[in-house]
């Protein structure tokens, strides 16, 4: 009789945290992004999409002043170069990895700011932005 | 009540059942012996005994009634009462006889306790019977069960002879795929530019898409572009109003909520906030309402280059987007 008195004790005070963990995990970015490098004029970004993907992804990259960006993969919509900053506009990413490259007009990639990430949760609508990681994830 | 235990097994002696249990019960209580009894009684020691053991043993009734009288009670409280009216039903072998004439051994099948536990499963499958025909009754009927939400989305604002996307989408619950229509009655002047999925072949009469359609999954999206009327004034509100159909003869509908109107304005539909320009939330919100639509491919390269451009502005005279430098 004790026992399942205590066995019904932790289920009640386990119960709130399993669900709280859900919560969390429901909660998780779809989108997350990091430095793969900032060396000379090339700055490399690698994006991991997880499920549901979102139906658009706005990647933000601050520049030095004055740098124009010669090269940028992949080609998709690209906003305001030449203003301290250049936007990609990615549609359509499925889940898994993928690649971004910019290539600067001079090696000042390790003088560039850092990036963000933004998109709409596709679970509640809401805009997410997230800052780009230098760390290795 | 003695009437009703009574049985006539194949022609022998009347047969009733007793309480086996019982008559030990009231044997001990009584503090009589089993030699007593069944000295009283005529039969053997083993016979009472054998009596008692038995939850409802099948005795001679000349034996019952002198069972009772050893114990000192009537006939009546030795009986098995639940049974009385399943013994009278059924017809009972005869028990076999010892020496003394008398019986030995009740019946060798407990008659009455299969016969219950037989109605009982009868009624368990007549119970499944009817519970499984309501079921199929109830998923048979299908559109009793179906909830339906249906929300429109149209953008706030368009300039004269523009286009702009639609969307209507179709929630349900339902436990099988179903059939409806959805109708949508669109403002005067303005022109279908692009539908998915096709509507049906009458549907593309002036002022109004129809579409016949099955429901199968949770979701599903009916979309279309339409232009604004080239000489509208501004200001001019335009109206939508549509129906969901369901039900077998189309006689269940709820109307589709969500956005019903749309201004013609000087301002992009997917500029919002109608600052001359598509920021970053404005576009990605055009993608989360407007992306999964079939015909949105066209409308999109249009909203990405004024997004990156920085800024547009609606030219009156040219009837244009032109973008800011």
């Amino acid at each position: 009789m004790r026992d399942k008195f205590w066995g019904c004790l932790l289920f009640l005070v386990l119960l709130p945290m399993v669900f709280g963990l859900s919560t969390e995990a429901g909660a998780a970015q779809n989108v997350k992004g990091r430095y793969l490098g900032k060396v000379g004029a090339e700055i490399s970004i690698e994006l991991e999409i997880s499920a549901p993907p979102p139906p658009l992804v706005i990647v933000l990259q601050s520049l030095p002043a004055g740098v124009q960006v010669v090269e940028a993969r992949p080609e998709s919509k690209l906003a305001d170069p030449g203003q301290g900053q250049v936007k990609w506009l990615l549609s359509g990413l499925t889940v898994g990895k993928h690649r971004l490259e910019l290539k600067l007009d001079r090696p000042a990639a390790a003088e560039a700011g850092g990036g963000e990430i933004r998109y709409r949760n596709p679970a509640d609508g809401k805009m997410v932005v997230v800052a780009i990681s230098d760390r290795a994830q | 009540m003695v009437q009703e235990t009574e049985n006539y097994g194949s022609g022998g002696p009347p047969m009733v059942r007793i309480d086996g249990a019982k008559a030990r019960l009231i044997r001990e209580r009584q503090g009589l012996t089993q030699l007593y009894v069944a000295t009283v009684v005529q039969v053997t020691t083993d016979t009472i005994s054998r009596w008692e053991n038995r939850r409802y043993p099948t005795i001679k009734k000349e034996n019952a009634e002198k069972l009772a009288e050893a114990l000192g009670v009537t006939l009546d409280d030795l009986l098995e009462e639940e049974e009385a009216e399943a013994v009278g039903e059924t017809e009972l072998p005869i028990p076999e006889k010892d020496t003394e004439g008398q019986v030995l051994s009740p019946p060798k099948v407990q008659v009455g306790g299969r016969f219950r536990g037989f109605r009982l499963f009868s009624g368990l499958v007549l119970l499944l019977a009817v519970g499984g025909l309501g079921w199929f009754l109830y998923q048979a009927s299908g559109v009793d069960s179906v909830q339906i939400g249906a929300t429109r989305i149209l953008p706030d604002h368009v300039p004269p002879g523009q286009s702009f996307p639609v969307l209507i989408r179709i929630n349900a619950r339902s436990k099988a795929p179903f059939s409806l229509i959805v109708r949508e009655h669109l403002p005067p002047g303005c022109r279908i530019l692009a539908v998915d999925p096709l509507p049906t072949a009458a549907g593309r009469e002036a002022g109004e898409l129809k579409w016949i359609s099955r429901l199968e999954g949770e979701t599903r999206l009916f979309s279309y572009l339409l232009a604004s009327p080239a000489m509208a004034i501004y200001g001019l509100d335009l109206s939508f109003q549509g129906q969901v159909l369901t039900g077998g003869r189309g006689d269940k509908s709820s109307a589709i909520s969500g956005d019903r109107q749309l201004q013609i304005g000087h301002y992009h539909w997917a500029d919002i906030n109608g600052d001359n320009r598509i920021d970053d939330e404005e576009i990605l919100l055009v993608y989360d309402h407007f992306g999964e639509m079939e015909g949105f491919a066209g409308l999109r390269d249009e909203v990405d280059t004024i997004w990156a451009a920085g800024g547009y502005r609606w030219d009156e005279a040219t009837r244009k987007y032109l973008l800011e430098q």
